[in-house]
């Protein structure tokens, strides 16, 4: 492959850009590439010019994936406003998603009475509530963390904005804590939202390291990830 | 050869791809080849900066690729959507009305 195809690739995928697209690209830059040698050779030129002017002919590396880089993140709105996407989406799209549930919670205890009458829910299911509380919120951190890496990789923004995001759900679920108190004693049960923080760090860092894992997971499919293959296996040729 | 100033064309490399892919699917190297020929190289760039365009323009859904296995070797042809004719017909119409402002305004210097 020519140095120049692989300034092209290293600089595309240093941006995020998803494997797929770069390995689509960079065939379709090699191949325009070996049109233009062929070109060159009949026209007379031996295989050293032909390469350089096949090189000449598509312009500079740097240019072209700079071009393709810019073409990508301002292909829409959300593209645009990179602060929007990786900075106050996650969370907010956190808050909401939990909100939702929390009210779908409450909502459902009060129809069913659940808050008033312990015994109008079998305990079985309390204990299903229970689990299903902190497993929703691991869910949609990790949803969330996933789908801000995809999203940083499809507008080439690289893994710095993967990890603002993630930063950002870390630092959220840290100090955010939600509890559903039954309604064993005399008291009304009921669920509490809210932010805190205590000297119980472990607990605080266990519950931010979920986006975390996600941007290493990413950080690791960025570095070891193969574009050809990714592109061959993604589309397969028609004759 | 010249380059032409990639500023001053604005919107034009994209009136001019969906125009060549309106009349056939064509590869990158075929649609370079068709815009060299048919401006008679008035119209000249950094060959390889076509793709970034066709690549933005399939992102919209005004073309689709296929890829077709041509000669041992596999092409990526671009074809035209249904949106990509509607954007074609309503850019047609802008530069037309752009190319009679400017005509007027020539004319108007020249009188």
């Amino acid at each position: 492959m020519p140095e120049w195809i692989q300034d092209a690739e290293r600089r595309l995928r240093r941006q995020g850009c998803p494997p797929a697209t770069v390995a689509r690209l960079i065939g379709e830059l090699k191949d325009h590439h070996a049109d233009l040698e062929e070109q060159a050779a009949r026209d007379g030129l031996n295989a050293d010019d032909a390469r350089e002017f096949a090189i000449r002919e598509l312009g500079c590396a740097g240019v072209l994936a700079d071009r393709f880089i810019l073409m990508r993140r301002r292909c829409d709105w959300w593209g645009r406003h990179p602060r929007f996407l990786f900075g106050l989406m996650p969370l907010l799209l956190f808050v909401l998603g939990y909100a939702g549930a929390v009210m779908a919670v409450a909502l459902t205890g009060e129809l069913a009475g659940w808050w008033q009458h312990p015994a109008a829910m079998p305990s079985g299911t309390w204990m299903g509530l229970m689990w299903s509380v902190p497993l929703f919120r691991l869910g949609l951190l990790l949803y969330l963390a996933v789908l801000a890496c995809r999203l940083a990789g499809h507008y080439c923004y690289g893994w710095k904005w993967a990890l603002l995001a993630c930063v950002v759900l870390a630092l959220h679920a840290c100090f955010q804590f939600f509890e559903v108190v039954l309604p064993l004693s005399l008291g009304r049960g009921h669920v509490t939202w809210g932010y805190g923080f205590s000297n119980d760090w472990e607990s605080h860092l266990a519950k931010g390291l979920p986006p975390m894992l996600v941007f290493a997971w990413y950080l690791l499919r960025f570095r070891f990830a193969s574009p050809v293959h990714a592109f061959e296996e993604s589309t397969p040729a028609t004759s | 050869m010249a380059r032409t100033n990639p500023n001053f064309l604005n919107g034009v490399p994209e009136l001019v791809l969906l125009t060549l892919l309106s009349r056939q699917a064509m590869y990158g190297y075929e649609l370079v080849k068709a815009i060299q020929r048919q401006s008679r190289d008035h119209l000249a760039f950094g060959e390889g900066c076509i793709y970034p365009i066709l690549h933005y323009l399939e992102a919209e859904k005004l073309v689709r690729s296929r890829r077709r296995a041509v000669d041992g070797r596999s092409r990526h042809y671009y074809e035209l959507t249904a949106r990509g004719q509607r954007r074609l017909e309503a850019l047609t119409g802008e530069w037309k009305g752009v190319v009679t402002a400017v005509d007027m305004i020539m004319g108007g210097r020249h009188a």
